[in-house]
Order: structure tokens, then sequence, then C-alpha cells
């Protein structure tokens, strides 16, 4: 009976085994996508590590009808959402005084983005700076559509939004990314 | 079509996203139009680049890393475990329905009142009825006068 009921409840087989195939087939585009972005290696793989841990424990959710790999990047941007904000809570910089106990002071830094920290470490491609430059919705757009060749319903479903949000994000993005890569190059060059 | 409209559908345009009326506006505006061809070309130019960046290598001992977070972590709630969430549920809810069903006092059929009055209704009937041999005695009629 128990078997019976199980197989009314599934979609798709839920072992573990079957999790670690799909994890095993996945996870190096997943790790790519992680590190477009976050930016750098270490951030990169606490994305995957969250993401999947994630997955496993929904892993009853997944519809086997769908790419594993498209549910993997909704929950890693998902993940990459929250873990901005994490990192944006956290983050101080210091102040060039002292304090009447000679100590110094720290301010949370509304000036410097999540995202700008994770770049300060690593990175070190023109391009992938480039895309750290722009704002997390429109890089996620971007990587999605020039890097991982997605169609715009792909990006939608992925990013929980519209095609006309996703069509918007992904010209903006690149305006932007341009505009950085102009200025970037320039400044190279001469 | 305009500049500015035009230099709004180039990506899509690019991303082979576009209607076809717009395509083909967009089109018929970039034939007469040097600037917005040229924006078309920077921006294919980049999403070539995009395109051509290559898949990085996961790090060392990153896969065993994964493995270990993944199931350490807490377990996936199978099928069965859900199944039998299910039926174990199902069955506390039939026990204690039963339960209240138990201790609940039995009602009566009907209730008191209402019985009164069929009681009175059928009398009254058959003190009408002529043929029924009830005799007035069973409902006073009503007097009026001393």
């Amino acid at each position: 009976m128990i078997d019976a009921i199980s197989r009314a409840f599934t979609k798709t087989p839920t072992s573990p085994a079957e999790f670690d195939r799909l994890m095993n087939e996945s996870h190096r585009k997943v790790y790519a996508l992680a590190l477009r972005l976050a930016g750098n290696p270490t951030d990169a793989e606490d994305l995957c590590q969250e993401s999947y841990i994630r997955a496993y424990r929904f892993f009853h959710r997944y519809d086997a009808e769908l790419s594993f790999t498209a549910w993997m990047y909704r929950i890693l941007t998902n993940v990459h959402i929250d873990f901005r904000r994490r990192k944006g809570r956290v983050r101080t910089t210091s102040f060039d005084t002292t304090n009447q106990h000679g100590q110094t002071w720290d301010f949370a830094d509304s000036t410097t983005s999540p995202d700008r920290v994770m770049m300060e470490s690593t990175l070190e491609e023109t391009m992938q700076l480039g895309l750290l430059s722009i704002g997390p919705d429109f890089r996620t757009a971007v990587v999605l559509a020039d890097v991982e060749g997605l169609a715009y319903e792909e990006i939608a479903e992925i990013m929980q939004t519209s095609i006309g949000t996703v069509r918007s994000r992904i010209h903006r993005g690149r305006k932007q990314l341009r505009t950085y890569l102009e200025k970037h190059r320039k400044g190279v060059n001469a | 079509m305009n500049c500015s409209r035009a230099t709004s559908l180039i990506s899509a345009y690019l991303d082979s996203e576009l209607s076809g009326r717009d395509m083909l506006s967009l089109q018929r505006h970039l034939n007469d139009c040097g600037s917005c061809q040229a924006e078309l070309e920077s921006i294919r130019t980049l999403r070539q680049e995009l395109s051509s960046l290559r898949e990085p290598d996961v790090p060392l001992g990153f896969e065993s890393r994964l493995r270990e977070a993944v199931y350490s972590a807490q377990p996936a709630k199978t099928a069965t475990v859900r199944a039998r969430t299910f039926l174990l549920t199902a069955a506390c809810a039939a026990v204690v329905t039963l339960a209240v069903q138990q201790s609940m006092p039995r009602s009566p059929s009907q209730p008191v009142y209402l019985q009164n009055d069929i009681d009175t209704d059928q009398a009254r009937l058959a003190a009408s009825d002529p043929l029924s041999g009830a005799g007035p005695s069973l409902v006073s009629s009503p007097s009026y006068g001393p």
C-alpha cells in the first residue's frame, strides 16, 4: 500500500542515487554560472553547495520532464539573492579617525555592493569585472542569455519574471556592460 | 520607427526574440540608419565575446566537498517517507473523529418541542375529520364567551 501511495506522490524517481547522477551531470555548468554571478571561486563554491543542499531537500518537487540543470539555475539565482543580502548586512568599512579611547570606528558601508566585495579578491578578466559592475538582475539575465545561450522564455522561468522584464534586463545589461568595457579598454590602451 | 525605438529592439532582434512586425520595421530602419547599424554591430560583438567565454574548471576537490556538504545536511524526504507520513496522519484523523463521535451524548431523533407540535397538529386534524372518530375532547375548541 505504501508503495502505491508513493507512486501517486511522485512524478520522478527521488532516490539519492538518482539525485547523485543528476548532480554529477550538472555540477560543472552550475559552478560556471555561480562563478559568473559571484565573481570568485570561493563564493561560487559556497553558492553551489547551498544550491545543491536545497535541491536535495526539495528533490521530491522536481519534475523529471523539465531540465534538471534549468531547475538548478533557478535555485542558484535564488540562493545568490539570499547570499548578496547576507553579505550586504555584514559589510563594514574603516573610518579614518579614532574615538576618545583611541579605537577606530567602523560604519556600515553603503557605497560598496556585496558583489563588488566579491570582485575585490580574485577576478582578473575584464569581461568578468564588467559583468560584476552591472546590477545583479541584469548580470543574471545577460549571463543566461549570452553565456548559457538560453531563450527568453527559459530565462523568465528561471528568474521567475515576465518575458518583457527579461528583454528589458538583457537590453540594459548589455548596454551597461558595453559602456564599462569601452571605458576600461580605453583606460588600458591609453 | 525612430532611433530610440530601434535601439531598444536591437538586443531582442539579435536574439531572434522579436515578432515579425517589429523585426520588419527594425530591418527597414537599419537599412537607412548608419548609427543604429553601428549599434547593432556593437551589441553583436559583445554577444560573441560573452558566448566565447570558456567554461571554467571546477576547483580541485570540488566534487567531494559538494557531496559531503549535500549528504551531511538534512536528508531528502523520499516518496516512501511522505507516503508513510500521509497514512499516519490519515489514521490519526480517523481515530480522533471516532473518539469525538463516541464521546458526544446521543441526541433523540427529534427534539421534544418539535414532537409536541406534531402531536398537537395531528390531534387538531383528527378532530376536524368526521371519519377519524376522534372526539372534540382531544382538542379544546376556543371559547368565545362565558
